[in-house]
């Protein structure tokens, strides 16, 4: 087993056409020693169900509830556990809040994470809906997490002998969604039981359907270049240059195991993209990672802008006048890097 | 230590499954297990994959232990059988089987390999050994001109340099030391119309996933499904043993 490697994060999102941003991502602080001795680095990435109502407000109710569970647990809680814990909570508090919003039944996100473990170099992961883990290893590419949805199931009744090949073929309903945080009856989770052994130069990519819909795995791969935070700028770059119609919200988080420091790499970049280090307050270390998120986003809608007006393609983005000036600035900083 | 297993044998796109498999437990933890996948220009792949299967089987049943000799003489039953098929029942020169075999006795296992029927040994979460092939691809790899993993998808995958049923002496693979057992070792037996869809890492994740050998073989053909598209893939065949401590 490898242990010990470093743990370097990264983040982005974009709007895409649509007129809102129903993603959310947290990820706890790499550098809360304490915590990650037990509880490692998490970064949780979640979709809001799209046709359903409130699937923003699902999205990050999912998010905060989730890392708010997951931060509590105990030092002698295995981490499977408590990641199973933490969804669970997750998932009563969107229930709860559908049930506030008389929506019950009716709003409901995806939701994946993963827990890196420095000190044992292991991984563990948890999956509800169609938001995906990825792993690259040297030039090997896989996915982690299988699709919870109607796809899946078809696969797996294939594979026990209940369905022939043919019910395989593409079919507009493979993409519904069979499991969701939202639905009050337990639903299928897709998680790890046993520690996954990582190796020093392991790169984690959690996404929503918005990268991997755009992206073939080529061209994913070929973002993870340089450290986590440049990588996920670069595959949200990506995504926008294909300039699709009705290009879906995308975010993506990237946990980097062991990477080689990139040559000339000064500064963590995720420190540049939310234009001073991150400082979190005990209890919700999450919050600064939201708010470089959004300065990454802003960043990358103002440079889908500049994008659309250049190539008459890109969809013009929400109207970014509702963000805070300062936010603003920032964003239109980072816009002006090559 | 006894040994769980979990089988699984489709014939994918193909009309016959010519891949066949077997286990064999005996007591004291004792057993052998293996996979076989036949191929004949005019048919008559299954019952040869078949006839493989039940030699190397009845040749750990007369002799049960884990030792290179066993593992020789099975191989070379198993020889004689296709011979003798070839000759006798299907005048049918061209058949040849690729096949592996693990067995396993007072408390170590040891394994043999003919062709690219393969054999993969994990312990604590890694891959702690898996068989060469003997085809075209592996030779390449041998040669430093492609990567070990150019040769899923490499066009010459099916050419064999060594087969069960091909004149001559038949040279088998056979681990050189046993592997003495622990508890939690995983193996699997796969013929290559199984692991060419399912990469070494992809075993490793599914079984990070898996209360069991059963769920494991599903979560990789799922795999495999997606991969292969209807109708177009080879037989698949895969045999996955754990090793259990006794109570």
């Amino acid at each position: 087993m490898t242990g010990g490697g470093q743990v370097k994060v990264g983040n982005a999102q974009y709007i895409g056409a649509r007129g809102e941003q129903q993603d959310y991502l947290g990820i706890t602080d790499e550098h809360d020693a304490d915590f990650v001795r037990h509880g490692g680095v998490v970064a949780v990435v979640a979709d809001g169900v799209g046709g359903h109502a409130h699937g923003g407000e699902a999205s990050q109710v999912a998010v905060r509830e989730f890392l708010r569970a997951y931060r509590a647990k105990f030092r002698g809680t295995w981490i499977p556990d408590a990641l199973y814990l933490a969804v669970k909570a997750a998932n009563h508090a969107v229930c709860e809040f559908a049930e506030s919003q008389g929506q019950a039944g009716n709003c409901g996100t995806t939701l994946v994470a993963a827990a890196l473990h420095p000190e044992s170099g292991s991984l563990h992961w948890v999956s509800i809906g169609d938001s995906r883990l990825y792993l690259l290893r040297g030039q090997e590419w896989a996915q982690l997490t299988m699709d919870g949805n109607y796809a899946s199931l078809q696969f797996k009744r294939v594979a026990r002998g209940a369905a022939a090949q043919d019910v395989l073929a593409e079919h507009p309903d493979h993409r519904v969604l069979t499991s969701f945080i939202g639905l009050k009856n337990a639903c299928e989770i897709d998680r790890s039981i046993r520690p996954f052994r990582l190796q020093e130069g392991d790169w984690l990519v959690l996404c929503t359907d918005g990268i991997f819909n755009s992206l073939s795995a080529e061209e994913m791969v070929g973002c993870l270049r340089a450290d986590p935070q440049a990588a996920c700028e670069a595959l949200v770059r990506s995504v926008l240059a294909k300039g699709l119609k009705h290009q879906d919200n995308c975010t993506v988080a990237i946990l980097g195991y062991g990477l080689a420091e990139p040559p000339g790499a000064d500064a963590p970049a995720r420190e540049e993209a939310a234009g001073a280090p991150v400082k979190a307050r005990p209890g919700r270390k999450w919050l600064p990672w939201f708010g470089a998120s959004v300065m990454v986003s802003l960043a990358v809608l103002l440079w889908a802008v500049w994008l659309g007006n250049e190539a008459g393609k890109v969809p013009k983005p929400a109207a970014p006048a509702a963000f805070p000036a300062a936010a603003l600035e920032s964003a239109a900083a980072l816009a002006g890097r090559p | 230590m006894k040994m769980l297993s979990a089988t699984l044998s489709k014939p994918g796109g193909r009309e016959v499954n010519e891949d066949a498999l077997g286990c064999l437990s005996l007591e004291a933890g004792a057993g052998c297990w293996a996979v076989a996948d036949g191929q004949g220009k005019r048919g008559g792949g299954d019952l040869a994959a078949q006839k493989v299967v039940r030699a190397l089987l009845d040749a750990f049943a007369a002799r049960p232990q884990a030792e290179e000799e066993t593992l020789a003489r099975a191989v070379r039953s198993a020889q004689q059988a296709i011979l003798n098929l070839q000759a006798e029942i299907v005048r049918n020169q061209s058949l040849r089987v690729a096949a592996a075999v693990l067995c396993a006795s007072g408390g170590g296992v040891l394994w043999a390999h003919i062709g690219d029927v393969r054999v993969y040994a994990f312990r604590n979460g890694e891959l702690l050994a898996q068989t060469k092939d003997h085809s075209v691809p592996q030779t390449l790899v041998n040669a430093g001109e492609i990567a070990p993993a150019q040769i899923r998808g490499h066009p010459d995958h099916h050419r064999l340099l060594r087969s069960i049923g091909a004149p001559g002496a038949v040279q088998p693979a056979i681990l050189e030391n046993r592997l003495m057992l622990r508890p939690g070792d995983l193996f699997l037996i796969c013929s290559d119309g199984f692991w060419r869809h399912v990469t070494e890492l992809e075993m490793l994740v599914d079984w990070c996933k898996s209360a069991s050998l059963e769920r494991w073989l599903e979560r990789m053909e799922i795999r495999l499904l997606k991969a292969a598209p209807a109708g177009s893939s080879d037989c698949y065949s895969a045999l996955a043993l754990l090793a259990e401590a006794d109570l």
